[in-house]
């Protein structure tokens, strides 16, 4: 619907190449899409945008605080992005951004006017070509006309201003699709297996069970009070990694059981699991739930959850921390008792009712009427991106997203591609590739021909060359290094040696994240990495911690330790030396994993010790840059003319021995007996270390008793916040206190790996610290010079 | 609403021999020098996304990226924003900006001589309330036309539709007989009653 004001209209004659007079300039107006796509959005979700649309507009007004507001907005998917506070490095120096209304703020320190992202929730994956086709062209109208495909099976915007938001919401929504609770406190998106349903080793298909639990809990009155968020993932089978159960909130893997002579469904539960900066293996809390009992279930872990986890303290609110703090028996004895005390929901079983009617059907008839012949590369598009589906003549496709990406105009691409040769049988997955399913196997070479006409039909989905990373510095507010700039490198490097059709190695993982939260899924992969900053002169220099260890199976049942940190710029080659060592020494059917087991984690780090140096700045600027950038990776005003000299500090020393110890205690870890116990007495022995490091800089006589070290630590650096996290505040300080007091109880293996693990962090935190105080430190002698230059300069 | 979401691409001449990394360093060095009369933000690398956006400029205002759509090399001019004046008045701030962007490409030595034909230019209305099928993409046709003419100083402009699919915005590629330099329009622009 178009008006416009005092101009020729529609009567006009065609113009193409003519020369008409046009009588005064006006404006275009347009019907607005909430009077368009009245009649297209459940009243429901048309409401809570509109509620949402006069919250933005009440907080314009300044009538709801901004710490309010960002919550209400991330309940609707709409989430900060990097340099949302209005301040930017440039690579010489902080400077503002000139937002157009800096005063006016979304949320604690982020302005109205800095772009933002919105994370779209896909329920298990499952997506339509009606709703490809409209997320393509808000991608194009409101965002970068990028689409990004999360570890968590959602889609991203970038760049999205915050007034286009409920526009955006209420196209989405017309076409079935709600960002409500992406972000936020909130029951996040529900992932599940994209083979569920086709898969040759599942159980039963988790599809409907997925769905049933994402739609009821979204919403529900039970997860509106959580302290943090709640995540859930379904899988289909134990063996294959594909639903990643063990590191969620919840999950459950598809289980059946013979009562009375019939068979029934049900779920092996697991609560507690988590990755983050420690990760947490979930526990069992039951190991047959029937699937009528799914959702009370659920909701019963909810109530648990909203009444006894943690409200205040941020860093310790998500589930498992509830869960170590009760311990799973107590926690499962609560589960139930508010089961029992749940009065009765009808939905609970709704979804039940329709369970072995099909829920997709493929095309009647193949689209290629008549054989087509496989074009360029096809074979090896097939060894590795084809699945055989469990049910014969057809297959599942995987489209390769290099880092996740597409454009707006491959998704509309892929849409038309997808009603060609399948219904909307379509997945995201976790590894952030997007799965056609139903496709008739006669079709693949012309399928496979259409992909490539859009640029889509890259071969290595899911193998080593398909390098999972998170957002890190390209817009996340907490990345610390640049995960997509080396999963770009990793990538192009891999796939020119044909890494992705070696026997061998094609099924390993390579996966990033730009810092310590695990975005990535980094201590999942058998090759991890996660960013950090080192300090070398008065540089910054991006590093990657190197995680070895992890499998891309069961669930995501084992976790990766750090080997040690290694610049940027030296990833590539160390990701090569790896590979060369094991293709060259591991034995017959021994996997990555187990070969780094087998050679030990030491003699690794020795292989790659001189990796782990830095070149000075003068010597080779490019390391002091990370990847895809231009800028020199500093924060603050460290910089360019300030160096005087290389200096080691007392800390500099400490620090370095406290990576050393605490990989000692890694290594202790793989001792079996009595193993556990020293590792942990290592672990804290690197903390007090790091913590005495830092303590000199302030007193160096500090002694080394650690009752002694952890008063002066307390004194100086807790009740000074001065080693406080600018995100998580005293997260890592409460470590080493933590540590200390349970230096004496029972060691387990699982909390000796999570000894280590949190010794690791407090050490790259202390890092963090370190290099806050040196900017401190260089801040205060450039404003106040030193007497001799200053005579000299005089 | 007023429409007020619109791209334009002015395409680069062949032969075309850019390296996209260079556009990182460019792009950080305009946010350094605030090269663009607009709030920049960021660069965002999209050199892995095939037939991509390759490397973008993001400011409040706009985004900006080297394009290579349709086969075409080219500055891509995605005005976001909200802006003041009539459509026609509209089209002309955003073909200034871009017309400037392409010009300090054009002096930039790290890109060997690379050159923009400003004989054509492709307008997309970004914004789908206006479907391309409609009667009522007349108006924008007559509005563009006239904007042309400010920008060309001639009244010979040829506009042709350049939509084909059902779920593609409008597009229109503006042609001026034989080929004029960027330079040349942007004294246009600049000299025009404002």
């Amino acid at each position: 619907m178009v008006h416009v004001r005092d101009i020729c209209g529609a009567s006009q004659p065609p113009l193409v190449g003519g020369c008409c007079e046009t009588k005064a300039e006006e404006r275009i107006v347009l019907q607005s899409w909430k009077e368009m796509l009245a009649d297209r959005i459940a009243p429901a979700m048309a409401r809570e945008i509109d509620d949402y649309e006069r919250q933005m507009e009440l907080r314009q007004q300044g009538k709801i605080d901004d710490k309010v507001f960002a919550e209400i907005r991330l309940r609707r998917g709409v989430y900060g992005q990097r340099y949302d506070n209005g301040q930017r490095h440039d690579g010489e120096g902080t400077r503002e951004i000139g937002y157009p209304r800096r005063v006016l703020l979304k949320g604690p320190n982020t302005q109205w006017d800095a772009p933002g992202m919105q994370r779209i929730k896909i329920p298990f994956g499952g997506i339509t070509t009606e709703q490809m086709d409209v997320l393509a062209d808000v991608a194009e109208e409101y965002a970068d006309s990028i689409l990004h495909v999360t570890t968590r099976q959602d889609i991203q915007l970038h760049f999205v201003h915050i007034d286009d938001t409920p526009d955006l919401h209420r196209r989405l929504a017309a076409v079935g699709i709600t960002t409500r609770e992406a972000c936020g406190n909130t029951v996040r998106n529900v992932t599940a297996c994209p083979l569920a349903g086709i898969c040759r080793d599942e159980v039963f298909d988790v599809s409907p069970s997925s769905k049933a639990t994402a739609y009821y809990l979204l919403g529900h009155r039970d997860t509106q009070d959580f302290g943090r968020k709640f995540k859930i993932a379904f899988s289909g089978c134990s063996q294959h990694a594909c639903g990643l159960v063990i590191m969620h909130d919840m999950g459950a893997i598809a289980r059946t059981r013979m009562v009375d002579g019939v068979t029934r469904r049900g779920f092996e539960l697991y609560v507690g699991g988590g990755l983050g900066a420690i990760p947490y293996p979930a526990k069992l809390l039951d190991e047959f739930v029937p699937e009528e009992e799914l959702l009370p279930t659920a909701q019963a872990i909810a109530r648990v959850f909203a009444r006894l986890g943690e409200k205040r303290n941020r860093a310790r609110a998500r589930v498992k921390f509830l869960l170590a703090k009760l311990g799973i028996e107590e926690f499962r004895r609560l589960v139930l008792q508010e089961r029992k005390a749940l009065p009765h929901d009808t939905k609970w079983t709704d979804w039940i009712t329709s369970i072995d009617e099909p829920t997709e059907f493929p095309l009647p008839m193949p689209a290629s009427g008549e054989p087509v012949s496989p074009g360029s590369g096809f074979d090896r598009w097939r060894q590795t991106n084809v699945y055989r589906q469990r049910q014969p003549g057809f297959a599942a496709v995987s489209v390769t997203l290099p880092l996740g990406d597409l454009s707006a105009e491959q998704m509309r691409g892929l849409a038309t591609i997808c009603r060609r040769y399948v219904r909307d049988t379509i997945r995201t997955t976790v590894e952030q590739n997007i799965v056609l399913r139903w496709v008739h196997e006669v079709d693949l070479p012309a399928l496979h021909r259409d992909l490539q006409a859009i640029g889509l039909g890259e071969a290595g989905a899911q193998s080593i060359v398909d390098v999972t990373a998170c957002p890190g510095t390209d817009t996340c507010k907490l990345g610390i290094a640049s995960s997509r700039g080396l999963a770009a490198v990793l990538r192009q490097r891999l796939a020119a040696k044909n890494l992705q059709y070696d026997e061998t190695i094609k099924n390993l993982r390579i996966k990033i994240s730009g810092c310590f939260n695990s975005c990535g899924q980094h201590h999942l992969a058998e090759i991890g990495f996660y960013g950090v900053g080192r300090t070398v002169g008065n540089y910054k220099v991006p590093h990657f911690r190197l995680i070895l260890g992890g499998r891309w199976s069961e669930n995501g049942r084992d976790f990766g330790l750090s080997i040690g940190a290694i610049p940027s710029k030296r990833i590539p080659e160390t990701v090569d030396r790896l590979l060369d060592r094991y293709l060259r020494e591991h034995r017959a059917s021994e996997g990555f994993t187990a070969f780094v087991t087998r050679i030990g984690k030491k003699e690794i780090k020795a292989m790659l010790q001189d990796l782990m140096q830095v070149p000075s700045h003068e010597l080779d600027r490019s390391f002091y840059v990370d990847w895809g950038d231009a800028r020199e990776f500093t924060i603050g005003d460290i910089g360019v003319g300030e160096c005087a000299g290389e200096v080691v500090s007392l800390a500099d020393f400490a620090i370095a021995t406290a990576e050393n110890e605490v990989f000692e205690a890694q290594l202790f870890l793989e001792d079996g007996t009595g193993g556990a116990r020293r590792a942990v007495d290592k672990a804290l022995a690197a903390m007090l270390t790091a913590a005495r490091g830092l303590i000199q800089m302030q007193n160096p006589d500090i002694g080394s008793d650690p009752e002694g070290v952890l008063a002066e630590f307390r004194e100086r650096f807790c009740d000074t916040q001065l080693f406080f996290d600018p995100f998580v505040g005293g997260k890592f300080a409460r470590l080493i206190f933590q540590a200390f007091e349970a230096r004496a109880q029972p060691i387990t293996p699982e909390l000796a790996h999570r000894r280590v693990e949190e010794a690791q962090l407090f050490i790259e935190a202390t890092h963090s610290c370190h290099a806050r105080l040196l900017e401190v430190q260089n801040k205060r002698r450039r404003a106040t010079p030193e007497p001799v230059l200053a005579e000299a300069v005089s | 609403m007023d429409l007020q979401r619109f791209c334009i691409k002015f395409f680069a001449q062949p032969p075309v021999t850019v390296d996209d990394a260079k556009f990182i360093d460019i792009f950080h060095d305009w946010i350094r020098r605030d090269a663009l009369p607009e709030t920049l933000i960021d660069v965002a690398d999209y050199r892995h996304v095939p037939r991509g956006p390759g490397v973008m400029l993001i400011s409040h205002e706009s985004n900006l990226s080297m394009d290579r759509g349709d086969d075409r090399f080219g500055l891509m001019y995605q005005r976001k924003g909200a802006q003041l004046g009539s459509f026609v008045s509209c089209v002309l701030a955003t073909l200034e900006m871009a017309l400037t962007a392409c010009e300090l490409l054009e002096k930039e030595p790290r890109l060997q001589g690379l050159k923009f034909n400003g004989g054509e230019f492709l307008f997309t209305v970004n914004d789908r309330r206006l479907a391309p099928d409609s009667d009522a993409t007349a108006p924008v046709r007559v509005e563009l036309k006239s904007a042309a003419r400010r920008l060309y100083g001639v009244d010979c402009v040829a506009i042709e539709t350049t939509t084909h699919k059902p779920h593609e915005r409008i597009r229109m590629l503006v042609s001026a007989v034989g080929s004029v330099s960027i330079n040349k329009l942007l004294e246009n622009l600049r000299c025009r009653p404002h």
